[in-house]
């Protein structure tokens, strides 16, 4: 038996049919041909699939798409405005923050949702907010700076703003 | 101002954006009009004859389009050398491990696909297996492979000098034995391939670290020319070795795309993934070292068996590799290496971060480390008093070129402050270890050892290269367009690369080896510099000047010294086009290698073995809580040898990141097992390290400037993955007093040992938790 849905993502309303059983990572991937959220392992191991849900770090691998109806789904091609990076997106490319960049739209969207409610994450804390994505390319040093460093860039844009 | 432009820059990761926007397409990413979703039934048994496959229900099933079983295959088995071609790309009569392919299923939906699987029947008559390297080799033991009785599908026998008169001369000798697990590389990307059979040639997509070698497998398994075969560029999430070769959802992928005329693409399972690509070798290491009252050595004896799995794989390069290793890092006259590479009833293990290469580093290193601690010499003595040197030609006959060894070492001993510390943190669990190494930059691959580059340009003084490079996320790409850009004197946004693509780019070894900075760059390199004398020799002609008196820096040539005497590259290509003058660079970088040098074959481990080395060392400071047997890294730093800092950000990153592989290999990672059945297969039961674990890092880039590398530059920090293990083993055992001989320090061999029941030191430990109270 398949339902009719309607998702909200980057601001788009989708209509789609889905199965009840199809989580949010698959319709977002294979329906929507929204690609940049990874499937790494689809049990909520790894991370890849991290989007935003109402602003939360969300696991769309362990999401049913019927739960996400009626909410703000937030992807990372979602992200940037036009040519204009988000900062977090920003400070990966200028850290070095991304090796294969499979881990990257994860990582990202669990860096957003951690500046989002945290502006000026200590290590320690950018630690906790990243401690469920997993990355075998970086050690996750670089990753780290670029948290820090994209929190200094948003409160220089926000400053910069009249 | 820098005498480079644009090398030694941290200059943006040439793919950055399109990696932090989601744009960058990696297989299971593509989706083709009329695309079929293939699966895969696999082997239940570890060894088992197939006695029949029905796949008649499966067939008959709405939505399933076709099936492939190894009755159809008819092509050229895979192996990595022509001598070893052990392995059909799909179970023919035999499985030899659990997951291995037996069917391939391709339906309109991957749920339909799965649904199949269950539909087909195949009868097994079970076999007896073995497991271990032990079960394999025992006299009578139930064989993989007809052409191998006693299950040892590879070995090596060398030595050079005498090594019996060498230990005579010893004044101390140690013997250890070491153990080390089947370890999972885990990439991100878990393994997919698309393939799409038209109009008579095969379109493949799939992560790989060279596209060439797996048109060359593929090739041959499939009955095409060469050219019939297309291997696109496509990003790899990631691959440590574990990319390198041709798998059966290749094959089978391209099987049922040749007989659907529809794109096939599979995408296998995160534990499919881990059990159905390739593992790293679980190995059993016993080293005997010879050495004067001074430490400084005489003689040496290695002995490695390796357990490799169904099929050969990089079998011989797994046991011949760490010998090239071991005898660039520590000079010893006297040599003496056997290797075995044994055939088991599990999973394939192939190349993974330095191959056997990081198992041996670590018998080598803790076995020298108690060689000093035997003889009362400190730790970065001995390793100083017989680390290699630049010009050293080494027993085998490959000689040195550049080496920073030395430096590396003292360096990272003063700035982590070892001395100060060792042996003086006992009494609070907390303990320092060291460790170095050596890597290789390439080997001999015959004539794929070299790479090859063009360089074209556009009207507005733009230029795009063609490289084979492969860049599985290290940054490769970054760094050809950086030396490209530098040679050209164009800024790097002027640059487009067009890479790792069987059609479009020269030929290239790929990016295993760590050959891409040394060789694929050196490719780029040639190819710019070639551009650059044809753009020199126009200019200096308009200029009126000789073409050795110009540089070039950001689009503009000029007069050394005098920048108002110039011309826009621009400018230069317009002229010589409209003159019907062609402008296109072109070159090869081949390194200077004995292309007779085997990795076993007898007698032919001599002369040149790689274009260059590079060299690193580590320190790392632990604390072990003694009662729950955890072990915390405080810290490391670490140095690495890299020639020349290309991009000194992405370095840092390649450092940063070998430390988190080896830092899991030392305290966390292992393969568990239940006979064939692989225990832990997942992401959360294989641990690896996360961003809790990692510690702070301290990274050092030693630049010794390598008279061959593209503006001096070799790999960057494989040797770091190397050395950290053996730093940390020793920072456990200065921390604890207990030196382990068994890979990993799992807080139940910690937490065992300290109760004296673990084997350590080549025996039960015997009360070393009475030490907590002991004064340092």
């Amino acid at each position: 038996m398949k339902t009719a849905i309607t998702l909200r993502v980057n601001g788009d309303a989708y209509d789609v049919v889905v199965p009840p059983q199809r989580t949010l990572l698959e319709v977002l991937r294979d329906k929507l041909l929204l690609t940049g959220s990874k499937q790494g392992c689809d049990k909520g191991d790894c991370g890849c699939c991290t989007v935003l849900i109402d602003g939360e770090a969300v696991l769309s691998c362990l999401t049913l798409a019927v739960e996400a109806q009626e909410r703000d789904i937030t992807t990372i091609e979602g992200l940037a405005d036009g040519d204009v990076l988000h900062p977090l997106q920003e400070a990966f490319i200028r850290a070095w923050a991304t090796q294969c960049g499979f881990c990257t739209p994860g990582m990202i969207m669990s860096g957003v949702a951690l500046l989002e409610k945290n502006p000026t994450p200590s290590l320690d804390d950018v630690r906790r907010a990243l401690g469920s994505n997993l990355c075998r390319c970086t050690g996750y040093v670089k990753i780290f700076d670029a948290v820090i460093l994209a929190a200094q860039m948003q409160r220089e844009r926000a400053a910069a703003q009249p | 101002m820098s005498e480079f432009a644009v090398v030694g820059t941290n200059a943006r990761k040439y793919d950055g954006v399109e990696k932090v926007t989601g744009a960058g397409k990696y297989t299971a990413d593509l989706n083709p009009p009329g695309m079929l979703l293939g699966r895969i039934l696999r082997s239940p048994h570890p060894h088992a004859r197939i006695v029949c496959i029905d796949v008649s229900r499966a067939l008959a099933l709405p939505g399933v389009k076709v099936c492939v079983t190894g009755a159809e295959y008819a092509g050229m088995k895979f192996g990595v050398f022509p001598s070893t071609r052990d392995q059909s790309l799909i179970a023919i009569d035999k499985v030899r491990y659990v997951g291995e392919e037996v069917v391939g299923v391709a339906a309109f939906d991957e749920d339909t696909a799965e649904e199949a699987l269950d539909l087909i029947d195949v009868e097994y008559e079970p076999l007896p297996a073995v497991f271990t390297i032990d079960e394999a080799m025992k006299e009578g033991a139930p064989a993989l492979h007809e052409a191998f009785p006693n299950n040892v599908g590879a070995e090596l026998h060398t030595e050079y000098g005498d090594v019996e008169a060498g230990f005579r001369r010893a004044d101390h000798v140690r013997q250890d034995t070491f153990t080390t697990t089947a370890l999972a590389h885990c990439q991100m990307e878990p393994y997919a391939v698309l393939c799409h059979y038209q109009n008579g040639r095969l379109n493949v997509w799939a992560p790989n670290t060279s596209v060439f070698a797996r048109r060359r497998a593929l090739s041959n398994a499939l009955g095409l020319e060469l050219n019939q075969v297309h291997v696109h560029k496509i990003y790899t999430g990631g691959a440590f070795g574990g990319r390198s070769e041709t798998f059966p959802a290749d094959w089978i992928a391209a099987m049922l795309s040749m007989k659907s005329n529809r794109p096939v693409k599979i995408g296998l399972s995160r534990e499919e993934s881990i059990m159905t690509t390739r593992q790293k070798h679980e190995m059993r290491i016993t080293v005997k070292s010879g050495a004067k009252k001074d430490g400084t050595l005489v003689a040496r004896h290695f002995q490695v068996w390796a357990g490799g799995g169904a099929y050969m794989s990089t079998g011989p390069i797994a046991i011949g590799w760490p010998l090239a290793m071991i005898e660039s890092t520590f000079r010893c006259p006297n040599l003496k290496y056997e290797g075995y590479r044994v055939y088991t009833n599990r999973p394939i293990c192939g190349a993974m971060r330095g191959h056997g290469g990081q198992q041996l580093h670590f018998a080598d290193s803790c076995n020298l480390e108690r060689l000093a601690q035997d003889l009362g010499l400190d730790a970065v003595d001995i390793r100083l008093r017989n680390a290699v040197q630049a010009g050293e030609v080494l027993p085998s006959g490959s000689k040195i070129t550049s080496c920073g060894l030395t430096e590396t070492l003292q360096r990272v001993a003063e700035e982590s402050g070892f001395r100060n510390k060792v042996g003086r943190q006992r009494h609070l669990s907390r303990g320092v270890g060291i460790g170095c190494s050596s890597m290789i930059n390439g080997f001999n691959m015959g004539a794929r050892s070299g790479s090859q580059a063009y360089v074209k340009f556009n009207e507005d003084g733009s230029a795009t290269v063609f490289s084979g490079i492969n860049d599985t996320g290290q940054g490769n790409e970054t760094a050809a367009v950086q030396v490209a850009a530098e040679e050209l004197g164009l800024p790097m946004e002027k640059i487009r690369l067009v890479s790792s693509d069987t059609d479009l780019t020269p030929q290239d070894p790929g990016s295993y080896s760590m050959s891409s900075t040394f060789i694929s760059v050196n490719g780029v390199y040639q190819a710019a510099a070639d551009a650059r004398r044809q753009l020199f020799k126009l200019a200096a002609e308009h200029l009126e000047c000789n073409p050795e008196d110009l540089v070039a820096r950001n689009g503009v040539i000029s007069v050394q010294g005098s920048p108002g005497t110039s011309v826009a590259i621009e400018k230069v290509i317009w002229r010589a086009w409209q003159r019907g003058k062609e402008i296109v660079g072109s070159g090869i970088y081949m390194p200077k290698l004995n292309l007779k040098r085997d990795w076993i074959a007898p007698g032919m481990q001599t002369g040149q073995v790689t274009g260059a080395y590079s060299f690193g060392a580590v320190a790392v400071e632990v604390e072990v809580n003694r009662d729950t047997g955890e072990v915390t890294i405080l810290d490391i730093t670490a140095a690495h040898d890299l020639g020349r800092a290309l991009n000194p950000k992405a370095a840092e990153g390649q450092l940063e990141g070998f430390l988190a592989f080896g830092i899991g290999q030392a305290l966390y990672e292992g393969l568990v097992w239940d006979g064939g059945m692989n225990l832990n297969p997942t992401l959360l039961d294989y641990k690896y390290p996360t961003t809790q674990e990692m510690p702070p890092v301290k990274s050092i880039l030693v630049e010794s400037i390598d008279p061959e590398g593209p503006f001096g530059a070799k790999e960057a920090a494989e040797t770091i993955g190397l050395a950290v293990i053996s730093a940390t083993v020793n920072a456990v055992a200065d921390a604890i007093g207990v030196q382990f001989n068994d890979l990993p320090l799992t807080p139940a061999r910690i937490l065992r040992a300290l109760e004296g029941k673990e084997r350590v030191n080549g025996a039960k430990t015997n009360g070393a938790r009475k030490k907590r109270n002991a004064s340092p």
